[in-house]
């Protein structure tokens, strides 16, 4: 099976060490994915205008139609976003047309039913057990990790089906058990990071974070891991504020695909290239 | 005269713009106006910069490299789009095959070639193959700003200008080539320039052979040909004209067109014509000249050196100075190709806003405009905000911008000095209001009214997709006690309303509360509000919908 690798705006800047490590695991794990030029998931435009929403949403979903590939998430948000832009598209035939025909211009058409997988739910269900846990070329006893699930995956979760206990969930979990880490029941991995308050109310931003940080370490773990773009900026974000403050630096937030990549022996593929402007 | 003036005029202006433009590089800035650099801070920079790459070796075979790869050859165009890649090199090696070869002939090919003569072979077909090059990529040119639905958008007057007057110097170079050719008068001031001619038939048979053969039309009837006077024609030719003529047939474009003008050759040739179109070939020529420190023509000049910039730097460099001093450079390496509008993230936002700006290469246009002095207005300033902020930052545009730009800083740069002017992200704007609202509501005591008939905000909302079901609600709060914004908040009626609240407030057709309640605005949209709603209340999708409702209201959209 291939997937249409969506990236993510984040990672062609900010983070492009998703993508490359992504790229890493998935080829160790002999899952192919394509880099099609899809264009931003729509997320966030949502809070300013739903036509933009489901324009660049769809838009997407109608580029990978058109190569018959199922989607592949590395973020969070974008996987939210394409879930449920899916949604209002298929309930809503009056947009159904009006995003066909701005689409149409550029010689797209989206008839629904592409599937978007996120990272997780792609190992989850689409690839062998099996595999994963003999990739492990270096498991990672001993260590603990706390999993921050990232909210707009897990809910709503009619939309989404991310996990079938949104209120419960055990899928970060399970992947990350076949690293040969352990997990910390930590009680706010289900909480929100704060990055979507980020330039609009710095103060609760801020708490989010740093309230995600300290409750993490009081519950011993070892390493946060992340598996969106937006969350990971957030706990860098939050990284920066700590070091800054003079405390003491806080426990490292790695990307899902990087503590996969680690296990994998995968080491010199997990770093971004720098880019900074 | 008119030739020696016209050329002063134009050398004039071309430098003149070009220093206006360089001392523009290093005082002008993009972004915050925080003065943190004088210009000879910059100009120093800059030099110690230059001083890096030229001390160290490795440097100096990067710059090479970057010369050969990405500046003559155009590797990365042709990695991204082989048809721009080939009509980019058509017109870049014809114009400057033309431009050294042809009209800077007296530099450069007499210098160089011995032999060299305009009218000889290789260089008359190899003029006239460059400038069949540049034709044909004014062609693909044209057809690319007609046919991609994206181009088609952006492509405004000065684009088809600059093609308009490339086409005109071609044009009437290959009319000026095949007028020469037909031209008797032309003939004329040769032959008495450099033809001896012993006996006084050897002229007519000189013209029996230019007539037949070379095509040149004299006036009166034609000469009558026969076989001895060929013969003697072409040995007169031989001894007279061959050293400096070949077969204009070898103007495999200007022959073509002479054999077309034949039926008004008298006509050009007694009104002189071929100096008519001299003159509009080189004004034409010189117009260019003149104009291109002013037009997308600059990028001759300033395209290489932001190409080699950023194949040595990338989209890093190491003085602050000298990042200040690339940023309004890079703005004039732009040529508004489109690539990056037509890669762009969120270009297909276009059809929603119906705002140019939200294509970064319209952005770009603007910038370098406010930064050579034209400032915006306020609508402008608004509408140009919009697009600065639907921007998601994704970096692609200055993957593949093929003059090597880093808009990426640029963009981080004009959105900091929007936001310093009170132009931020609308939606921190729209917070800023909602605030503004909340202090003025404390206190104030409104007499009793009552509702008046249906709320349209409340119908709407009552046939949406996302919010149907909030009559639902029974105010069971259990939003309210999952919200981690009201979890994590000593003083939730800094909100104006908690979630439950502004549910509420709909239910009863309390709009306004709902709207202006700065909760829904600080909402994380972390939707566990909605997951746990036992009612199935849409509640993050409602606060989804009332922001857009607020945004609509304040920004027309």
């Amino acid at each position: 099976m291939k997937y249409a690798l969506f990236s993510g705006c984040r990672t062609g800047f900010d983070i492009p060490q998703h993508a490359k490590s992504a790229k890493a695991v998935l080829s160790r794990l002999n899952v192919k994915v394509e880099e099609l030029e899809f264009g931003c998931c729509g997320y966030p435009a949502k809070e300013k205008n739903p036509d933009a929403f489901l324009l660049l949403s769809i838009r997407n979903l109608a580029i990978a139609q058109a190569r018959y590939l199922p989607v592949l998430t590395l973020c969070k948000c974008c996987f939210g976003a394409l879930k449920q832009a899916e949604y209002y598209f298929q309930n809503n035939s009056e947009k159904r047309v009006m995003i066909n025909r701005i689409l149409e211009k550029e010689g797209l058409h989206y008839g629904g039913g592409v599937k978007v997988h996120h990272m997780l739910t792609l190992l989850d269900r689409e690839v062998d057990t099996g595999i994963i846990q003999r990739s492990m070329a270096h498991p990672l006893n001993g260590i603990k990790v706390a999993a921050s699930y990232g909210c707009h995956a897990l809910r709503p979760s009619t939309t989404t089906g991310f996990d079938e206990h949104p209120n419960a969930p055990t899928i970060f979990e399970r992947i990350i058990t076949l690293t040969g880490a352990e997990t910390v029941n930590w009680s706010k991995r289900l909480e929100c990071c704060g990055n979507p308050l980020l330039d609009k109310n710095s103060t609760l931003a801020r708490g989010f974070i740093l309230n995600k940080y300290e409750t993490a370490e009081q519950e011993g773990a070892d390493i946060i891991c992340t598996a969106c773009n937006y969350c990971h900026m957030q706990y860098e974000y939050g990284r920066d504020l700590i070091l800054k403050s003079g405390s003491t630096p806080p426990i490292p937030a790695i990307l899902l695909t990087q503590l996969l990549g680690r296990a994998m022996g995968l080491e010199k593929d997990l770093a971004g290239e720098e880019t900074a402007a | 005269m008119l030739y020696t003036w016209s050329l002063f005029i134009a050398s004039t202006v071309f430098l003149i713009g070009i220093i206006y433009r360089i001392i523009g590089f290093f005082r002008l800035n993009i972004g915050p106006d925080r003065a943190e650099f004088t210009t000879a801070d910059r100009v120093k920079a800059f030099l110690l910069g230059l001083l890096d790459i030229l001390i160290s070796p490795v440097r100096m075979f990067h710059l090479f490299k970057t010369i050969i790869l990405d500046v003559v050859l155009q590797l990365p165009l042709m990695r991204q789009d082989s048809l721009k890649w080939f009509m980019h090199i058509c017109i870049y090696w014809g114009f400057f095959g033309l431009l050294f070869f042809h009209a800077l002939e007296g530099y450069v090919s007499e210098v160089i070639f011995s032999n060299y003569m305009s009218t000889l072979n290789p260089f008359m077909a190899l003029r006239n193959m460059a400038g069949v090059m540049v034709m044909g990529g004014i062609a693909i040119a044209i057809y690319r700003r007609k046919t991609h639905f994206r181009l088609k958008q952006i492509s405004k007057r000065p684009d088809y200008l600059a093609i308009v007057l490339i086409a005109v110097i071609m044009i009437s170079g290959f009319g000026l080539e095949a007028a020469k050719i037909i031209s008797s008068g032309v003939f004329d001031e040769m032959v008495a320039e450099y033809g001896f001619m012993d006996y006084d038939e050897e002229l007519p048979a000189l013209k029996a052979v230019w007539q037949e053969e070379f095509n040149v039309y004299f006036p009166g009837e034609p000469i009558p040909v026969t076989p001895e006077l060929m013969e003697l024609g072409w040995m007169v030719n031989e001894d007279n004209c061959a050293a400096c003529h070949a077969n204009p047939r070898w103007a495999f474009v200007s022959y073509p067109v002479s054999i077309a003008m034949k039926p008004v050759a008298g006509f050009f040739n007694r009104n002189r014509l071929d100096l008519l179109l001299l003159n509009i070939h080189f004004l034409s020529c010189f117009f260019a000249l003149a104009y291109l420190p002013f037009s997308k023509f600059r990028h001759i000049l300033t395209t290489p050196i932001s190409l080699i910039v950023s194949g040595l730097a990338g989209q890093q460099i190491k003085r602050n100075e000298n990042k200040a001093t690339r940023r309004v450079f890079d703005l004039s390496a732009c040529i508004q190709c489109g690539t990056c509008t037509s890669h762009c993230a969120v270009g297909p936002l276009y059809e929603i806003f119906d705002n140019p700006w939200v294509f970064p290469s319209e952005r770009v246009i603007r910038i370098r405009e406010s930064a050579w002095g034209r400032p915006m207005d306020k609508e402008s300033r608004d509408a140009f905000s919009q697009g600065s902020f639907l921007c998601t930052m994704c970096n692609k545009c200055s993957q593949v911008c093929s003059a090597g730009m880093n808009l990426q800083d640029i963009w981080k740069e004009t959105r900091d000095q929007l936001a310093e002017e009170f132009l931020p992200d609308p939606v921190i704007r729209i917070r800023e209001l909602c605030r503004k609202k909340q202090s003025q509501k404390v206190g104030s005591k409104a007499p009793v009214v009552l509702k008046a008939g249906k709320n349209p905000v409340v119908e709407s909302l009552k046939k949406s997709l996302q919010a149907g079901a909030f009559s639902q609600c029974y105010t069971c709060l259990t939003c309210t006690s999952t919200c981690p914004v009201v979890g994590i908040t000593d003083e939730i009626r800094e909100f104006g309303s908690a979630p439950h609240q502004v549910i509420h407030a709909l239910i009863l057709g309390q709009t306004d509360i709902a709207k202006d309640a700065s909760i829904i605005w600080n909402c994380l949209t972390c939707y566990k509000c909605q997951e746990n709603c036992p009612q199935g209340v849409r509640i993050t999708d409602i606060f989804y919908q009332l922001r857009n409702m607020v945004h609509q209201q304040e920004f027309g959209i």
